[in-house]
């Protein structure tokens, strides 16, 4: 079971949501890419901080004093001090970053390295791999896409909606294809930023809606940029941040059907390198079915192992010989022996001990008493065993 | 002894059946990638399995096996839509026809007869 080449079908439908028949384009094989969430995470990591603006302190804050330190026998900590006097200012300490007023512990450079390069092969593995989940319904759906009644998935609608220019045929044709729940999410999801991003222009958070990748803008972008929640992307400039947002796989994306089909000429397949990617082709996976529960079930792999080890052994409590019985008994069977004959001995010697005793003292026993009734008993038994013996010497 | 017609009627629907394009996406791959990170995972303090809840979950855990979306078939349990007893959801396994040919020929699959009720003994 290699990798099947063999691709399936996927339609287009038309922006009345209608499908088109007859015109249905093979799955590009982008879609078979691996799929790697620690690459993407990681080139998602780099390359979000490729937008930063640098921040530092004013390289003089905390500098601007000509303090001095006092030295010792002053009574003083000898810290630096701000000189002079008439202010309160005077004789505070300066410049360090324990002092008021003083600059802080290594101060914020603007040479601290915020970009992030990332190996060209890497960041095209992460676009592949993004591009490969986006078609997979269960993780779209994991990712919180609420794409129940979607028709297809990968969704692919033709040109048409390319030269949308109101937001009210947007809006139409996000309702027809069923995709206006995943909108409707986004409406719902917009709050308030926690924390003092609110004071810093980021005031306001919303979830991610759908992805929409086309080929030519004509109207396109300005049709659906007003939608919350939806974003708008050219199938040249395809960006991980877009595809993946927050370094997770699974965005829902709908393409347009020239944009689907130049995603081969693009990515290329793992037979003919990519056309517009010089010397590109896509990565390799490191297996090529994944099936595991197939693979553990098949005969040739199967042939291979050890039989299953199906009966579960589990850990016997130790028993300590000298307190438990069963224990001792285990390791010396003969101990029962050993006890009983102890505890019969004992037994015996106490009887005649009390039989003495009673005839010392002159005291004669009930025949209720334990003593005299085990006499007796014996003395029967005696007397029954030697007729036993008898009766069988007769026999025999 | 007459068997009481239970109030616990149930009906079996299939559930939208999307056309999705048979990637071969096994679910042991999908359940790698989803199993600590997805939107329908729940943590609690002091729980140490985490809860789930997409569809077609049938104990709501966090688990593969009982996960809704990575399986090939799947069931689920959910209300009938009058409120009288349940419907069972069922997910059938995608023909491998659209697989095969890359040529003009589509073959879409017709979903099945949406309902067939069966009325059965009380639970």
């Amino acid at each position: 079971m290699s990798l099947a080449t063999a691709r399936p079908l996927v339609s287009v439908y038309n922006e009345k949501s209608d499908e088109v028949k007859g015109s249905s384009i093979a799955l590009p094989t982008v879609f078979k890419a691996p799929i790697r969430p620690d690459v993407v995470n990681f080139v998602h990591q780099q390359v979000s901080m490729n937008h930063r603006q640098p921040y530092s302190v004013s390289d003089k804050a905390g500098h601007q004093t000509s303090a001095e330190s006092w030295g010792t026998g002053r009574a003083v900590a000898r810290i630096p001090r701000v000189r002079g006097g008439g202010t309160h200012r005077s004789g505070q300490g300066a410049f360090g970053n324990m002092c008021r007023g003083g600059r802080m512990f290594a101060p914020t450079k603007p040479w601290r390295r915020w970009h992030r390069r990332v190996n060209v092969n890497q960041r095209r593995y992460a676009l592949a791999s993004a591009v490969a989940a986006s078609g997979v319904p269960a993780l779209v759906m994991s990712k919180g896409h609420v794409i129940d009644q979607i028709p297809e998935l990968p969704l692919v609608i033709s040109d048409k909606i390319q030269e949308f220019n109101k937001t009210k045929q947007a809006v139409q044709f996000l309702r027809r294809i069923k995709a206006w729940a995943d909108i409707q999410k986004v409406y719902k999801s917009q709050r308030f930023r926690a924390g003092k991003g609110k004071m810093r222009n980021r005031r306001r958070i919303q979830r991610k809606g759908p992805l929409i990748v086309y080929h030519k803008d004509q109207g396109l972008r300005r049709a659906f940029r007003n939608i919350p929640g939806i974003d708008l992307i050219s199938v040249e400039k395809l960006s991980l941040l877009k595809l993946a947002p927050g370094g997770h796989v699974g965005r829902f994306i709908i393409w347009t059907e020239s944009a689907f089909q130049k995603l081969d000429k693009l990515f290329g397949s793992w037979k003919n390198p990519s056309q517009e990617k010089k010397g590109y082709n896509l990565p390799q996976p490191k297996m090529s079915n994944t099936d595991l529960s197939r693979l553990l079930k098949a005969d040739e792999i199967k042939a291979v192992l050890r039989p299953p080890q199906k009966k579960v052994v589990r850990r016997v409590r130790r028993l300590n010989p000298l307190s438990n019985t069963r224990a001792l008994l285990k390791l010396n069977p003969y101990a029962a022996v050993l006890k009983r004959q102890a505890i019969l001995s004992a037994q015996k010697r106490q009887r005649t001990r009390d039989e003495v005793l009673a005839k010392k003292r002159g005291i004669t026993l009930s025949p209720e008493d334990t003593v005299i009734r085990t006499a007796k008993l014996q003395a029967r038994r005696r007397a029954q065993i030697l007729k036993d013996k008898k009766s069988q010497a007769q026999e025999g | 002894i007459t068997s009481a017609v239970g109030h616990l009627s149930f009906s079996f629907s299939l559930c939208e059946v999307k056309k999705v394009c048979k990637l071969k996406m096994s679910s042991h791959l999908v359940w790698g990638i989803i199993r600590n990170n997805n939107a329908f995972l729940r943590k609690k303090r002091n729980i140490s399995k985490p809860f789930s809840t997409e569809p077609n979950n049938l104990t709501n855990l966090n688990s593969y096996r009982y996960n809704g979306l990575i399986h090939k078939k799947s069931v689920g349990i959910i209300d009938a839509p009058d409120k009288k007893g349940f419907t069972v959801v069922y997910k059938k396994a995608r023909k491998q026809a659209a697989l095969r040919r890359a040529s003009a020929v589509l073959r879409s699959q017709k979903p099945l007869p949406a309902k067939k009720p069966k009325v059965k003994k009380t639970e």
